[in-house]
This record gives C-alpha cells, structure tokens and sequence, in this order.
C-alpha cells in the first residue's frame, strides 16, 4: 500500500448521509454529514422511503463538498469504502450504489465496511493509541453489543441485547414525554438537573450469572408505565427526575455489563462507540469504572460516535490493508452480523 | 458520441453501450433478483464484450421512473456515480417513454404499462409514426378501468407495451375489444437500447443533464407523506 492511502468513506445506513475522506485509516482530512433530523421530526420517527429519497439528494453533492474541502483529487483516491449493513436495506442501497459505480469509474477498489465495525474504527480517529485485544462497547439507536477484538477483522460479540437496542429506548421514552427525535440528547440534557434516585427502575439480567447481553424493554416498559400513571393520577411528572433515573438505570446496566466482560476478558482498553457513547453520563461513569479495573477506555468524540463516513473510512483503510476487496456484486444487508468481517 | 444507458426500474435489469444509431452491445435479464446484485458486474461484462474502455464513455443515460422506488434508486444512483467519477455527462429518460419508443415507428397509439400496486398502474400515451414520439397522455397513475375509458375516446388501435400484460390484458381486452393490440413479447420489456436512443433525442432537445440536476422520477409520494397530508387537508376541511 502506498505512504499515503486516502479512503474516501461513504455512510447512508440509517438516517444520516455522510462522507469523509481519511488518509492512513487514522487521520480526518474532511469529514461531512447532513442530518435528515428536521425531515423525519414530523413523523415522529424515520421513515425509511423518505430517508432513502434524501439520501439519493444529497450524496453526490456531499462527496464533491468533501473532496474539495479535503483538498483532494479523485485521482488520488487509493479507495471507496462503504457501509453495507445493517440499517435500513433502502438506505444502505443508495450508498451502496454509489460507491459501487465511483469505484468503477475511478478504478479503485471497493471496501465494504460492516456499519458496527465501522463504529468501532471511530476510535482509531481519535490519535490514541491502540493495543489488540480490546473490549468494544457499542452502543445506539440499532445495537448494543460487547465485542472483544483480538486483531483487525478478529472480532466475537460477547453479548447483545435481546431485545430493544440502549438508543431506542432512549427514542421511545423522549417520545412518550414529547420530548422530540431524537431523544438522547434532550433526556442527557434534562437528567442533569434531575433526581436520579426519586423513581427506581429495574436493571435486567444483571444477576444473570456471567451472561453479558443485555435487555432494555422490561426498563422501557416500566418507564412508560411510571408516565402513564403519574399522568392518570393527575402528578405532572417531573421531567428531570424521571429521565435522570431512567439515565441512570441504562447506565448502570451498561457499565456493569462492561466492567463484567472485562474480568471474563481481560484487556487494557476498553474503546467506546455509537451514537449513545456520546452520552456524558455514561462516559463519566464508564471511565470511573474502568478506572478502578485498570482498563483505559478510549471515546471518540461525540461527533465521530454518531453515524459518520469517517468511521467507514477508517475501517475500510484496514479492510483494505488485510487484502478485502469487495466485489460489484455487493448488496445492502440489513441485518449484517458481525461475523466474518 | 458514446453512451452507456441502464434500466432497472422495473422487474428487467437491463444495460447497452453505443453510439446514435447503433447499438454496440445490450444485455436483458428478466429474473426476479435484486438489481442491487446485478447492475454493475452486467455494465463490466457489456463494456468487457463490447471492447469498450470505461475512459472512453461520453455519457451516461439511465431511466429514471416512474416504476420500483428502489429500482429507480439503484439505477439513478449507479449512473450518478459513474458520471460523477468518470467527469461525463447525464441524461434522464422516462422509463414509459424509453418503453414505448421501442415502438415508435408504429402509426397508432402506444401504451406502456407498469405496475404500479393499489390496483393502478403508471401509464403515459403516445402516437407513434411520426419523426418523434408525441405524448397523448403525460405519465400518471391511473386504474385500469379508467385507462380504458380515455383510450376509447381516442377510438385508435392501441399497441399495449409492458412486462407484466398477461394480468392487464384481463381488463383491456374486454373493455376495448376493437382497439387493443399487443406488442410481440421481445417489443415489451424495458430495454436499455431505447434508453439509449431515447437519450439522444433529450441531448439534441435539450442537452445533457447536471449532475445534481438528474432527478428519479417516483410519480408517487411515500406512503408516510402521503397519509400525513390527507390528515393535514381533513383538518383544514
Ligand atoms: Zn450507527
């Protein structure tokens, strides 16, 4: 591979599309997305022909915009990574599309990136560095998962969820308090000045002996239970305290979970992903935790643990690098493990 | 001026490399597997076959719909990516009219058919016999039954074009028993060889289309909008 490898990263998985171009699978040289938030709000939700029609809009524009502020050339693209599941098949498929034919046209070579992994990769943006085997926690809208990952392309999910992923539960309560889409970052918002302790909630599977999956919609379901009766017995329900305790259960869970698969797997860092890892709480808490277990925990910044072509980039730069090269045939998967990647 | 054209917004994935007036190469598969797999190993092959080297395309031509929402998406999205890394132009045809063209030298009116659910299908007019197609009715999303009630106002034969006539045949035939006509089966599946001839007549009409500019052609909004904006109009009412 040459000194200097610029991958350019395409990402339309969900709701966001994104490009980025990134030089050695390390370093950002112009990283874009557009948000479709203000096109779904009315729906109170994605709604995925709309996501796919905007998508189809915006991408094309998106990677001239980010190879000229990047000031790169196409000529000088070494690679066209993508994300290729899962997410919605819709979505997926227009940057599929795209990258498939640039790649053609350009004749270089087609990365496909699997859109959790990609994720994972967002840490290796961040300048730290990075020691295999790591423990993975990624967490968002879609998944939540403990990965352990031996080398690149070496990954085992140690556990998932079993049902709703951390990110939409985060979604369904905000929604359930008219709180907007999406939810995460008005919920961090008001639980900040909340009463973590004035609702319990439960925390599940934690005194499951060993097992490291998770389950979020018992705590969902209670959550809204609690709204529905503080509603009906006529008690406004306090904002802050019901979202610092809900805040609080998922954290809890999430960093108890994490801190167990480290004893089971032990490892010196512990890196962070998704678009929940940009919840504050849980960064504070997960880094205190970890402290006392001897592990670093690496974070990207809130920007690169949202859905970002940077993170396809990055990923697509060591695909790339381990010889994997994906053919024209490639499909969107919307339910794309992990495995084999 | 060479050009490579695509279709894929119905169940035919179908790719054609050449020039104005002559066809270099096209390729039809009429399988139901996704277009997602097969577009672009189908334009490697044809450009391989054809002894024709990427660099040397002029333009890219590619239907646009009316047809499968995802369908037109693939097939739009592959030709602005190929136009955008190979620096060449576009051009956009509509899927009934590149449909229809392929009968275009026939004196009598041409109506290709799409399916299009919710018992409708896309459909557009055209009179066929002169130096160009002319359009009789602008595509839309009609009935069957309301199809048919246009075209006998017209009282010409009519030459139905499509890939799924078998089950439209049901309804035509008995409502215009004197009119309704077929296209032979190899004349009635999206080929990309009339998108490619159709592109001509649009570049020499009006000349290549931006980048940004080429627009897919849905026809229909998304169901979720749709339904959100009868409920906005029952509240106004
Ligand atoms: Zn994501």
């Amino acid at each position: 591979m040459p000194h200097r490898t610029l991958i350019l990263g395409l990402e339309s998985s969900c709701d966001d599309t994104a490009a980025a171009v990134v030089l050695n699978g390390r370093h950002i040289l112009s990283n874009i997305i557009s948000s479709q938030n203000d096109l779904h709000r009315r729906f109170g939700g994605i709604v995925p022909e709309v996501a796919s029609r905007r998508h189809l809009e915006t991408i094309n524009p998106i990677i001239d915009e980010v190879l000229a502020k990047g000031g790169v050339t196409f000529s000088e693209l070494e690679g066209i990574a993508v994300s290729h599941g899962p997410g919605l098949v819709g979505s997926l498929l227009v940057g599929v599309s795209t990258a498939k034919a640039l790649a053609y046209a350009l004749d270089v070579p087609l990365i496909a990136v699997n859109h959790l992994e990609g994720h994972i990769y967002a840490n290796f943006l961040t300048g730290a560095s990075i020691n295999f085997p790591v423990l993975c926690l990624v967490v968002s809208g879609g998944h939540t998962s403990l990965i352990h990952m031996r080398d690149h392309g070496e990954l085992s999910v140690l556990g998932r969820t079993r049902d709703d992923a951390a990110g939409e539960v985060f979604d369904k309560v905000a929604r359930a308090l008219e709180l907007g889409f999406p939810g995460g970052p008005a919920i961090e918002d008001l639980a900040q000045r909340g009463n973590n302790s004035a609702f319990t909630f439960p925390r599940a599977l934690m005194g499951e002996d060993g097992k490291l999956d998770f389950s979020f919609s018992g705590l969902k379901t209670a959550v809204l239970n609690c709204i529905r009766r503080e509603t009906e017995q006529g008690r406004p329900v306090k904002l802050e305290d019901l979202t610092a305790a809900f805040q609080d259960a998922v954290v809890d869970v999430l960093v108890e979970k994490t801190a167990l698969a480290v004893r089971q797997h032990p490892v010196k860092q512990l890196l962070l992903a998704g678009g929940v890892a940009a919840n504050s709480e849980l960064r504070r808490r997960m880094r205190r935790r970890m402290d006392g277990e001897g592990v670093e925990v690496v974070i990207p910044p809130p920007q690169l643990c949202t859905d970002n072509g940077a993170m396809i980039g990055a990923a697509g730069y060591y695909n790339l690098r381990r010889g994997r090269v994906a053919s024209p045939a490639l499909n969107a998967v919307s339910n794309l493990g992990l495995e084999g990647v | 001026m060479l050009l490579l054209a695509m279709d894929t917004t119905t169940t035919v994935c179908s790719v054609a490399v050449g020039e104005e007036g002559k066809l270099l190469a096209e390729y039809l598969l009429n399988i139901k597997k996704t277009h997602s797999q097969r577009l672009m190993p189908l334009v490697i092959s044809l450009l391989k076959d054809s002894d024709v080297d990427r660099s040397n395309l002029e333009g890219i031509a590619v239907a646009v719909g009316p047809g499968s929402f995802t369908g037109i998406r693939i097939g739009v999205a592959t030709a602005r990516g190929l136009a955008q890394g190979l620096g060449i132009p576009l051009i956009g045809v509509n899927t009934l009219e590149a449909l229809a063209g392929i009968g275009a030298s026939y004196p009598a009116l041409l109506c290709p058919l799409l399916d299009a659910r919710r018992e409708q299908v896309y459909t557009a007019v055209y009179r066929g016999g002169g130096p160009d197609l002319e359009e009789v009715e602008p595509p839309q999303a009609l009935s069957l039954v309301e199809l048919a009630r246009r075209l006998k106002s017209h009282g010409d034969e009519v030459f139905f074009l499509g890939d799924n006539l078998p089950a439209f045949r049901k309804v035509l035939e008995p409502a215009l028993p004197e009119q309704y006509r077929e296209m032979p089966l190899s004349a009635s599946l999206n080929r990309a060889s009339s998108v490619l001839q159709r592109a001509f007549v649009t570049w020499h009409k009006e000349g290549p289309t931006p980048l940004y500019a080429l627009k897919p052609f849905y026809l229909r909004l998304p169901e979720a909008q749709r339904r959100l904006l009868e409920k906005q109009k029952g509240v106004e009412a």
